[in-house]
């Protein structure tokens, strides 16, 4: 048999991999000890420093705290690094003055030359890491460079750099919306709209301009912001919405219209319900209990025989409180013995009130 | 030739070209999960995870715990979920028919009431007795049902009924979940653009001999016992190289029943989990996938290297066997139900790639190596083949189960390196080392004991004695 000659061969070619697998599994405990022992001793010289400016009336004062340690170290890049993820983390934390003498720092120590530095890295990750430390930094001089990554081909870069335009100019910084060419996903617009959420709008005209973008995902996210903004001059653009094919832009729409409704919402609602599929329709039905009148209740009534339960349970509650008799309606309904409906009208009545 | 020689040789040749595919798929997952592994890493290093944690963005997720004769530890379990950081969360025990007083214990600490809800039965399960909701504000995301036993998947089935969200997470009720586990998890589902998340797995990381406080996990220690060192072992290697692979490839076919969020509206559609085999976790992948590709919908299904859940191991054999009997069956089942998926181009990758390795190297594989070992023994025995021989080959297979056990513990200290105890690495090493000597062959044993329990048409669960990962209770002021 041939193949017994080769099973020598197979059997050194795995006890060389094993000892190069030992070998490694040797030299990267070893380092991540060292690494973990640097770390330890950076944290103390690194944490005295922030403290000391964090907690101090100027940079200045704090900069005291730095030790001839502190500087000779700053000329190792892993310490660099290190620092700077400090900082970022810190500056996460904190606010106002605070975080102000955060960010002189990181300037007096032109570490922003360092992030600056990374945005011409080869590897997207480390770009993208430039450009959120610069964006956490406030470091707008660069805000020419991130502008035009906004619209890298590589999701991370683009995202982190539309953060940056964010945290450099607020709501300005959206602007990078009238340009984008790929889609945002859910993730980053709830990215986005946290890091919103104190900013305060300076012009709804560009919700109007967002919400007519031919990329889908731009008109979520401007009904979203129109919501998050309690934005009512763009009323008529969200109506339009509800009959968008695209069904994360119907119920984008149907939240601003639950929260701010006006005369015709309902109607309107009703008009492009049965475009919808059925979480749609639940929306809408929900979103009735809270904005409709007993105008609605015909059209309720005949959504009450719905072939899913899950509507009819909805429709059920829109109706215990629009109809003038509330839960006493059930009683009226010529099914309400029968099943389903029974269980349903039984739960609605029942329902502890918190 | 005579017919005895012409089959001897395709016996013999077949084994070796069977050896020879396994070793070239696990060196491609290894190659495959480095690259998905890294990728991830990269990725997952700019979220602000305390920003999202209180966000009223980010969609509501609705967690699915079925409690079977869990009174011991399920006040803690029941804390633990509830401590999780996410904004919009539902936390749903079902208590399926339990015999002790876990529903008791539940109604009592946690100050629940009857209330009266409308179960949709999307999907059909056995009877709700009951379901509660807690007086308490502090409890207000938790709901316990409780209903007539019926298995782990009709439990499952009955949360997935209730759940008030569009995400499910199924979770054993004896799991610690890390505190931002949710929100890892949901990130895949939002992140893509182009195709629906239909489902997520996160790693299952194992808590024999960790500190545990106040149903959080403190300290990451090495379990004291073997057995359960070389599980470690086997769990990285199943999870960080095998399903981050398999992910990358978007071919995954098991998401752990430990640990998964999936997509209600497509669980709904496919008829949720099936209650009649003992696999329920990869059944319900399966059928998933099935219904995506039959309807001609693009999805994919995810998974996270994260350690966001960890779990007790068997620490025994006696249930350690029993675990991977049932794990055997539950494969065999999932293989004969969707058995028209088999090499059928329809099925896309899921048919041509992801069904037939399964059936191959994961169903085949212990039936093979069992055969083989006796087949090649019995020849050496005979004189038909040189011992050398036969040695020489066993230990080429050794080798490499070494070697790939040594593989995965590199790629530990490379990426989460959870184990920084003293001599920590070196015992797994150790660990790694004994893996195909003293437990791949029970392995082995117990996957062809539950194959013949499969044809003896046995569909038991089998009883899980768990040790308790011994919580250290809170010091409380006098």
């Amino acid at each position: 048999m041939k193949e017994f000659y080769l099973f020598p061969v197979i059997i050194y070619t795995l006890l060389i991999l094993l000892f190069l697998v030992t070998v490694l599994i040797m030299y990267f405990t070893i380092h991540r000890e060292e690494s973990d022992l640097n770390k330890i001793a950076w944290r103390h010289s690194v944490g005295v420093v922030i403290v000391g400016v964090v907690f101090s009336e100027g940079v200045e004062e704090g900069c005291e705290a730095m030790t001839y340690e502190f500087e000779r170290r700053l000329n190792k890049k892993g310490y660099k690094n290190y620092l700077i993820d400090e900082l970022i983390k810190s500056k996460r934390a904190f606010s106002g003055s605070s975080a102000n003498s955060l960010k002189l720092l990181y300037e007096r120590l032109n570490l922003d030359i360092d992030s600056f530095a990374k945005l011409h890295h080869a590897k997207w990750h480390i770009r993208a890491k430039g450009i959120q430390e610069l964006g956490i930094m406030e470091q707008t001089k660069y805000r020419k460079e991130i502008f035009w990554l906004a619209n890298d081909k590589h999701e991370l870069v683009r995202n982190e750099a539309q953060c940056a335009m964010v945290s450099f100019f607020g709501w300005s910084g959206l602007s990078f919306l009238n340009a984008i060419e790929h889609q945002m996903s859910q993730w980053h617009q709830v990215q986005l709209l946290d890091k919103l959420s104190d900013v305060k709008p300076d012009a709804f005209e560009d919700i109007r301009e967002w919400m007519e973008s031919t990329n889908e995902s731009v008109i979520v996210f401007a009904v979203k912001l129109a919501t998050l903004y309690k934005c009512h001059e763009v009323y008529q653009g969200v109506v339009k919405c509800l009959q968008s094919p695209n069904s994360q832009v119907k119920i984008s729409a149907l939240e601003y219209l639950r929260l701010m409704p006006q005369e015709d919402t309902s109607d309107h609602m009703i008009d492009n319900y049965y475009a919808g599929d059925t979480g749609y329709k639940l929306a809408v039905i929900t979103a009735l209990k809270d904005i409709g009148s007993e105008k609605e209740i015909p059209f309720l009534v005949k959504e009450l025989d719905d072939q899913d339960n899950d509507i009819k349970v909805a429709v059920a509650n829109s109706l215990s409180t629009l109809h003038p008799l509330g839960n006493g309606f059930f009683e009226t309904y010529p099914f309400a013995k029968t099943k389903p409906w029974k269980e349903i009208f039984f739960q609605i009545t029942n329902k502890k009130i918190a | 030739m005579n017919w005895q020689a012409l089959f001897f040789e395709f016996f013999l040749y077949g084994i070796l070209t069977y050896s020879f595919l396994v070793v070239l798929f696990y060196l491609f997952m290894g190659i495959f999960s480095t690259f998905e592994i890294r990728k991830y890493l990269r990725t997952n290093s700019f979220a602000d995870w305390n920003v999202l944690a209180a966000s009223e963005h980010l969609p509501g997720m609705s967690i699915l715990a079925p409690a079977y004769n869990e009174s011991a530890n399920i006040i803690e379990n029941v804390r633990s979920m509830l401590s999780v950081n996410y904004y919009k969360l539902e936390v749903i025990i079902i208590n399926d028919g339990s015999k002790d007083d876990s529903l008791e214990k539940l109604i009592k600490e946690y100050d629940l009431y009857e209330t009266t809800v409308f179960i949709n039965e999307r999907i059909r399960t056995k009877r709700v007795r009951s379901v509660y909701k807690s007086n308490n504000p502090i409890y207000s995301k938790l709901v316990v049902v409780d209903k007539v036993n019926g298995g782990k998947a009709d439990a499952l089935n009955v949360g997935v009924n209730l759940a008030q969200y569009g995400y499910v997470v199924s979770l054993d009720v004896d799991c610690i979940l890390e505190q931002d586990a949710l929100l890892k998890m949901i990130k895949p589902f939002l992140e893509e653009t182009k195709v629906r998340v239909i489902a997520s797995g996160g790693v299952i990381r194992i808590a024999n001999n960790c500190k545990i406080e106040n149903g959080r996990l403190i300290k990451v220690n090495l379990p004291k016992k073997l057995l359960e060192r070389i599980q470690i072992v086997e769990y990285i290697r199943a999870f960080l190289l095998g399903r981050m692979a398999w992910s990358r490839l978007n071919g995954l076919l098991l998401i752990s029943g430990a640990f998964g969020a999936f997509d209600k509206e497509i669980v709904i559609k496919c008829g949720g989990y099936n209650y009649k085999t003992v696999g329920e976790d990869i059944e319900l992948i399966v059928r998933m996938r099935r219904y995506m590709e039959e309807h001609k919908l693009p999805y994919k299904v995810t998974f996270i290297p994260d350690p966001l859940c960890w779990t007790e191991v068997p620490s025994d054999y006696k249930v350690l066997g029993r675990q991977r009997n049932r794990w055997t069956r539950g494969t065999v089942e999932t293989m004969r139900t969707h058995r028209a998926m088999f090499f059928n181009p329809r099925y896309g990758l899921l048919g041509m790639i992801s069904y037939p390795y399964w059936f191959f190297f994961e169903f085949l594989a212990p039936i093979i190596e069992f055969i083989g070992f006796i087949f090649f023994f019995v020849l050496a025995w005979l004189g038909l083949v040189q011992w050398g021989y036969f040695l020489i080959l066993l230990a080429c297979i050794l080798s490499f189960g070494f070697l790939y056990s040594a593989f995965a513990v590199l790629m530990e200290i490379l990426t989460y390196n959870q184990y920084k105890g003293k001599n920590y690495i070196t015992k797994l090493f150790i660990a790694a080392f004994l893996e195909p000597i003293v437990f791949h062959p029970f392995i082995v044993w117990s996957a062809i004991k539950g194959n013949l329990d499969y044809l003896r048409r046995k569909n038991t669960w089998g009883e899980m004695t768990r040790q308790g990962l011994n919580p250290v209770q809170p010091v409380v002021a006098e």
